[in-house]
C-alpha cells in the first residue's frame, strides 16, 4: 500500500469514527432528556451560593448553567414585564425557598403575571452556623451563657479589652455575607432577627421596636464593611485569621466543607456552632412559566444528578452521602424556622436604614 | 438579562468542540498540514497586575498555559501579564483605558494590590457618570498585611515585640524633635519615615488611611467630617513632615535601604517604612525589590528588617483577580479569565504563592515558611484590622493628603544637548526634546501650589558667562507664581551642544544644598538623553563620592537626585549610580513615547 493510499484510508476511518462518536453522543443526549423540545440545552439559572452544586450538575449533565447572585435575580425576575418572560432565556431557577416567594409576592403586588411556577419541595437543606475562633469563644463564654445572637447583640463592636480579651484583638467583629445579594446572608440576619424578637415569625412591626433596633443595629454596625469584597467572609476568616472576623455566620454547606479542607493550623482553632433554634436554608427548583424545558429541567435537577450535586456541594440531602465536613447532627427542624418572605424583605429595609 | 452573571458551557458543547478539535488535529496530522491556526485561535487574557506580584503571576500564567486547564470551549488560553501600579491602573480604567498602544493592552483581569482600588475606581467612574467596571467581586487569591518595617535594632529600641506598637506610636516618634536621641541612639539622627504616594501605591493609601485613623483615635467609621477636623489636619501635616520623600512604589525605599545597609549605614536613610509583609520577606532574603535579575545573587542584609503589626490593626492587600465588566471584554475572555482564576486558587499553586512570601488565599494551604519569626515576621499576627473606609471617604483621604503632604523644592534640570533634536516620532516628526517638553509641562500639574519649582538647562558652552555649562531659566519659586514662566521657558527650549552631565549634576546638587529647606523635600530632577561629553570634568568617582558623603550618616540636608534616562543613548548605568548615591531613584524612558508616564512617576516622589 502506498503512503498516499494509507493516508486516504486513515482519513476515511477517522471521518467514520467522528460520525459515529457524534451519533452516539446525540443518542446519549436524547436519553438524558437534557435538551429542550425546541432544541438546545436546558437552561438553569443558579444562585451564587449554589455555584459549586451547579458546576457539578453541569459536569454530570448537559444543562447550561448561568450563575448570578440571588439579589440580582430576585430584582430582575420581580420586574420583568409579562411580555418579556419568554425572552428570559431560562427554563428554571435553582435557589432558596424564600427567594421564590419574594419574587412571587413582588409580582403579585405589581399586578404582573407569575414568572416562576410553584417551587419543588426542598431538594437540599443546610443549617445556619456560627464559626468562631476558640480563643475568642472562651472570652465570650465569660460574658454570655452561650455564643449566639443574644450574646453578639450584647458585645458586637465592644473592645475586647473590656471583655477580658487581648489588647491587640481590637473590637468584636462579626461577619456575614451581604444579605441583599446572597441567600446565606439573608438567612443569617433572618435567624438573628427571629432570635432577638423571640419568635420565628417576626413581623415588620417587630423591626420598628427600639430595643430590637438597638440590638440588631449593634451587630450590623460592627460588621466590617470593607472585607467582604473579594471572598466570602468565612473564607476570609480562615485565610486572614482573626484579624478579619472574630465570628462569622454562614451556612453549614459553606463552612463545613471549607473547614474540613482547611489546614490544621486554622481548622483546629475554629468552632462551628449551631445557634438555637436551628434555622435552615432550603434549596428549591422553580420552573420559569412557559419555558419549554421547565418540566425536563425539573426532572434533572430534582433527580439523582441534582440531588447528588447538592450533596457534594455540602447540602444535606436525604439518602445521599454527605460531603466531607457535613455532620449528621444536629437534626434539622421540619420547617426552616426563618421569617417569611415578606418579613425578610422588611428586615432588609430595616438593615439598610441602620447601616446606611 | 443579567450582565453580572457568568455562564457554564453545557457538557455536550464542550465535548463536541473538543472532539472536533481532536479530529481536526488528527486530520491535519495525517495530511501533514501545519496548524498555526490553533495558536492564532487562542483566547488572550491580558492582566494588569500591580508590580509586587508581577513575577509570581507571570510564572503562574506560564504554568497555566502548559496545563490542561488553559481551555475554553476547545480553544487554548494565552494569559499575558503586564505591570500597572494599582493607582495608575485605576486612573486609566476611570478614563476607560485610553490609548492601549501607549498605556498597554486593555485588561480582561485587573489585579490591583487590594480590593479597595476596585471601590475607588467605581466611585470615580460614578462621579463622572460612567458605568461601573467592577460589578462582581474579584477573587482574592492571596493576602499580605501592611506592616511597619524597621531595622531590627530600631524596633528593639522602642521595645517591640514586648511592647505592642501601633501607627500612633510610630507617628508620634516621627514628630519627636529629639529623634532617636530620645531612645538612647543619637547616632541614628532624626526619625525618618518612608512612605509612598497614595495616588499611586496601595501601601501609601493604606498607610495614609491608618494615619487618619490614628489621628482620630478611631478604628472604624472614618468620615469626611473627621478628615476636616483641625487637629486631624495638624496631626497629618506633622507626620508628613518626617517623610524622606514619596514615590510610586515601596521598592524604591527598600532598594535604597538595602544599598545603605551594604555600605554599612543601615540607619541613615529611613527609620520605618510602611510596606507589605511580603516585602520584608524579600528584603531579608537579600532581594529587596523581589525580582532577581539575570546573574543577580541574593545577599542577606547586615541588619534585617522586622515587621511590626500595628496594635490598633492594619489593612490587608488581598490581591483580587477582578474580571472587568468592561465593553472590551468578550464572553470568551471572561470565561477564560475565570479558568485562570480557578487554576491560581488551586492548592498546588497556592503553595507557590507562599514561596513568594504571600499568605495563601486558599485556606487549605497552611501559612508556613517563609512567613516565620526567623524572617522577622509573626504568622499569628495581625489580630485585628482597621475598617476600610467607604469609597467616598477613601477619595477624601487622597484629596486631603494632596493638601497636607510634605511640600517640595525641586529643580528641573533638562539636557538640551544637540542629540535632543533627534527625531523621536516618525509619524509627527517630533524630536526627543519636543516630547520631553510636553511631558514636563504636563507634569507641572501634579505639583501643589505651595511647591517650589525652578528650571535649569544644561549643555556645553550654553552660556557666555561662568558657569558656561548650564543656565537657570526660571529661579526656584512657588509654582503657583512660576508656572506660566516654566511653561513658556520649557516651550522655548532648543537643542544645542554637548552634555556636561557630571558638572550639571554636581552643581545642581550643591545649589540645592545651599538653599536647603528642612520643611520640604529637596530634589533635583535630572533628564538627559546622553552621556557625559565634557573633557573638563570626567571624574565620575569624585562626583559619586561627594554625593554619598553628604547624603549618608546624620546629614540633615539630604538632597535627592531623581534621574531620567531618556532615549536609547542615555547613560542609564551612570544615572542609576548618581540617583542611588543620593538615595533617590533612577527612571528610564528608553522609549521616548513613555516620557509622560515616566515624568508622572518621578513627580510622585513629591
Amino acid at each position: 500500500m502506498t503512503t498516499a493510499t494509507r493516508r486516504l484510508a486513515a482519513l476515511v476511518v477517522a471521518i467514520a469514527m467522528i460520525g459515529a462518536a457524534i451519533g452516539i453522543r446525540s443518542v446519549l443526549d436524547d436519553d438524558a432528556g437534557t435538551t429542550r423540545s425546541t432544541g438546545g440545552p436546558l437552561r438553569l439559572l443558579c444562585a451564587t451560593p449554589l455555584e459549586t452544586a451547579c458546576d457539578e450538575l453541569a459536569s454530570r449533565t448537559d444543562v447550561r448553567v448561568t450563575v448570578a447572585p440571588e439579589g440580582e435575580s430576585v430584582a430582575t425576575l420581580s420586574q420583568v414585564a409579562d411580555d418579556d418572560i419568554r425572552d428570559l432565556g431560562y427554563d428554571g431557577w435553582l435557589t432558596f425557598e424564600r427567594d421564590v416567594q419574594i419574587v412571587r409576592d413582588a409580582r403579585e403586588r405589581a399586578a404582573l403575571r407569575p414568572v416562576v411556577g410553584a417551587p419543588s419541595a426542598a431538594i437540599g437543606r443546610t443549617p445556619v452556623v456560627l464559626g468562631v475562633w476558640k480563643d475568642r469563644a472562651e472570652v465570650l463564654a465569660q460574658q454570655c451563657p452561650g455564643v449566639g445572637w443574644q450574646c453578639l447583640a450584647d458585645v458586637a463592636g465592644t473592645a475586647w479589652t473590656d471583655l477580658g480579651g487581648d489588647t491587640r484583638w481590637g473590637s468584636v467583629k462579626p461577619g456575614h455575607a451581604d444579605p441583599g445579594d446572597y441567600g446565606e446572608g439573608l438567612a443569617v440576619i433572618g435567624q438573628a432577627a427571629a432570635t432577638l424578637v423571640g419568635r420565628t415569625d417576626p413581623s415588620r412591626d417587630d423591626y420598628a421596636d427600639d430595643a430590637f433596633l438597638e440590638r440588631f443595629g449593634r451587630i450590623e454596625r460592627a460588621v466590617p464593611s470593607g472585607l467582604t469584597a473579594a471572598s466570602s467572609p468565612f473564607a476570609r476568616m480562615l485565610t486572614a485569621g482573626p484579624a478579619a472576623f472574630d465570628v462569622v455566620a454562614t451556612v453549614e454547606a459553606e463552612a463545613g466543607p471549607l473547614l474540613a479542607r482547611a489546614s490544621a493550623d486554622r481548622r483546629d482553632q475554629v468552632d462551628l456552632l449551631y445557634p438555637a433554634p436551628v434555622a435552615t436554608l432550603d434549596v428549591v427548583f422553580a420552573p420559569v412559566v412557559g419555558a419549554d424545558g421547565a418540566d425536563d429541567l425539573r426532572t434533572v435537577v430534582t433527580g439523582d444528578d441534582g440531588r447528588a450535586a447538592l450533596a457534594a456541594a455540602g447540602y444535606r440531602v436525604p439518602g445521599e452521602t454527605p460531603a466531607r465536613g457535613v455532620p449528621a447532627t444536629p437534626a434539622l427542624p421540619d420547617t426552616s424556622n426563618l421569617p417569611g418572605a415578606g418579613s425578610l424583605v422588611a428586615l432588609l429595609e430595616t438593615r439598610r436604614e441602620i447601616t446606611g | 438579562m443579567m450582565p453580572r452573571s457568568h455562564v457554564r458551557a453545557p457538557r455536550a458543547g464542550r465535548r463536541t468542540t473538543a472532539a472536533l478539535l481532536a479530529a481536526a488535529t488528527l486530520l491535519t496530522g495525517i495530511a501533514t498540514t501545519a496548524i498555526p491556526a490553533a495558536a492564532q485561535s487562542c483566547v488572550t487574557v491580558d492582566i494588569a497586575s500591580s508590580p509586587e506580584k508581577l513575577e509570581l503571576l507571570t510564572d503562574l500564567a506560564t504554568r497555566f498555559g502548559r496545563s490542561d486547564a488553559a481551555d475554553v470551549g476547545g480553544r487554548c488560553i494565552d494569559v499575558r501579564v503586564t505591570r500597572a501600579s494599582s493607582g495608575a491602573a485605576a486612573t486609566l480604567l476611570a478614563a476607560s483605558w485610553p490609548k492601549p498602544a501607549k498605556n498597554g493592552p486593555r485588561p480582561v483581569i485587573w489585579s490591583p494590590a487590594a480590593s479597595t482600588w476596585g471601590a475607588v475606581l467605581d466611585q470615580r467612574r460614578a462621579e463622572s457618570g460612567k458605568e461601573a467596571y467592577v460589578t462582581t467581586p474579584g477573587t482574592s487569591f492571596m493576602l499580605t498585611p501592611l506592616v511597619i518595617a524597621m531595622p531590627q535594632p530600631m524596633a528593639d529600641a522602642i521595645g517591640y515585640p514586648a511592647t505592642p506598637i501601633g501607627f500612633s506610636d510610630v507617628l508620634a516618634l516621627s514628630q519627636d524633635p529629639t529623634g532617636w536621641a530620645g531612645k538612647g541612639h543619637p547616632e541614628w539622627g532624626p526619625f525618618r519615615l518612608g512612605k509612598t504616594n497614595p495616588n499611586f501605591s496601595t501601601s501609601g493609601l493604606a498607610q495614609t488611611v491608618a494615619q487618619y485613623y490614628a489621628a482620630t483615635g478611631k478604628t472604624t467609621d472614618l468620615t469626611l467630617e473627621d478628615l476636616a477636623r483641625p487637629e486631624v489636619d495638624a496631626f497629618a501635616r506633622g507626620v508628613e513632615s518626617a517623610v524622606v520623600h514619596y514615590g510610586d512604589t515601596t521598592l524604591t525605599f527598600l532598594n535604597n535601604l538595602y544599598r545603605a545597609d551594604r555600605r554599612g549605614d543601615p540607619y541613615g536613610y529611613a527609620s520605618a517604612v510602611a510596606v507589605e509583609e511580603k516585602s520584608v520577606v524579600d528584603y531579608n532574603r537579600g532581594n529587596p525589590d523581589g525580582i532577581l535579575d539575570p546573574g543577580e545573587q541574593p545577599r542577606k542584609p547586615r541588619v534585617p528588617l522586622v515587621a511590626i503589626y500595628p496594635k490598633e490593626g492594619t489593612l490587608f492587600s488581598d490581591n483580587p483577580l477582578i474580571v472587568l465588566d468592561a465593553p472590551w471584554v468578550s464572553n470568551a475572555e471572561a470565561t477564560a479569565a475565570r479558568a485562570f482564576t480557578k487554576f491560581v486558587t488551586s492548592a498546588k499553586n497556592q503553595r507557590r504563592v507562599l514561596e513568594y512570601g504571600f499568605r495563601p488565599g486558599n485556606p487549605a494551604v497552611a501559612i508556613g515558611k517563609p512567613i516565620t519569626a526567623a524572617n522577622g515576621l509573626d504568622p499569628s499576627q495581625p489580630q485585628t484590622t482597621l475598617e476600610v473606609p467607604t469609597p467616598a471617604v477613601l477619595a477624601g483621604v487622597i484629596d486631603q493628603w494632596n493638601q497636607v503632604r510634605k511640600k517640595a523644592r525641586v529643580l528641573l534640570v533638562v539636557d538640551v544637548s544637540g542629540s535632543m533634536g533627534d527625531e523621536a516620532d516618525p509619524r509627527t516628526g517630533a524630536t526627543k526634546l519636543d516630547l520631553a517638553k510636553r511631558a514636563a509641562i504636563a507634569a507641572l500639574d501634579q505639583f501643589q501650589p505651595e511647591d517650589e519649582v525652578g528650571l535649569r538647562i544644561f549643555s556645553t558652552e550654553i552660556s557666555d558667562r561662568e558657569p558656561t555649562d548650564y543656565r537657570d531659566l526660571v529661579p526656584i519659586g512657588p509654582i503657583s507664581a512660576n508656572k506660566p514662566d516654566l511653561e513658556r521657558e520649557i516651550e522655548r527650549l532648543k537643542p544645542t551642544q554637548g552634555t556636561p552631565l557630571y558638572t550639571a549634576a554636581e552643581d545642581s546638587y550643591s545649589f540645592m544644598r545651599e538653599g536647603f529647606d528642612a520643611t520640604r523635600i529637596n530634589a533635583v530632577v535630572l533628564l538627559t538623553d546622553g552621556r557625559n561629553e565634557d573633557p573638563r570634568n570626567e571624574d565620575l568617582a569624585g562626583l559619586l563620592s561627594a554625593l554619598r558623603t553628604t547624603t549618608e550618616g546624620e546629614s540633615t540636608t539630604p538632597v535627592r537626585i531623581f534621574t531620567i534616562a531618556y532615549g536609547n543613548d542615555a547613560d542609564e548605568s551612570t544615572l542609576k549610580r548618581i540617583a542611588e548615591a543620593t538615595n533617590a531613584a533612577a527612571y528610564s524612558a528608553v522609549d521616548p513615547a513613555t516620557i509622560v508616564n515616566v515624568f508622572n512617576a518621578v513627580v510622585s516622589n513629591f
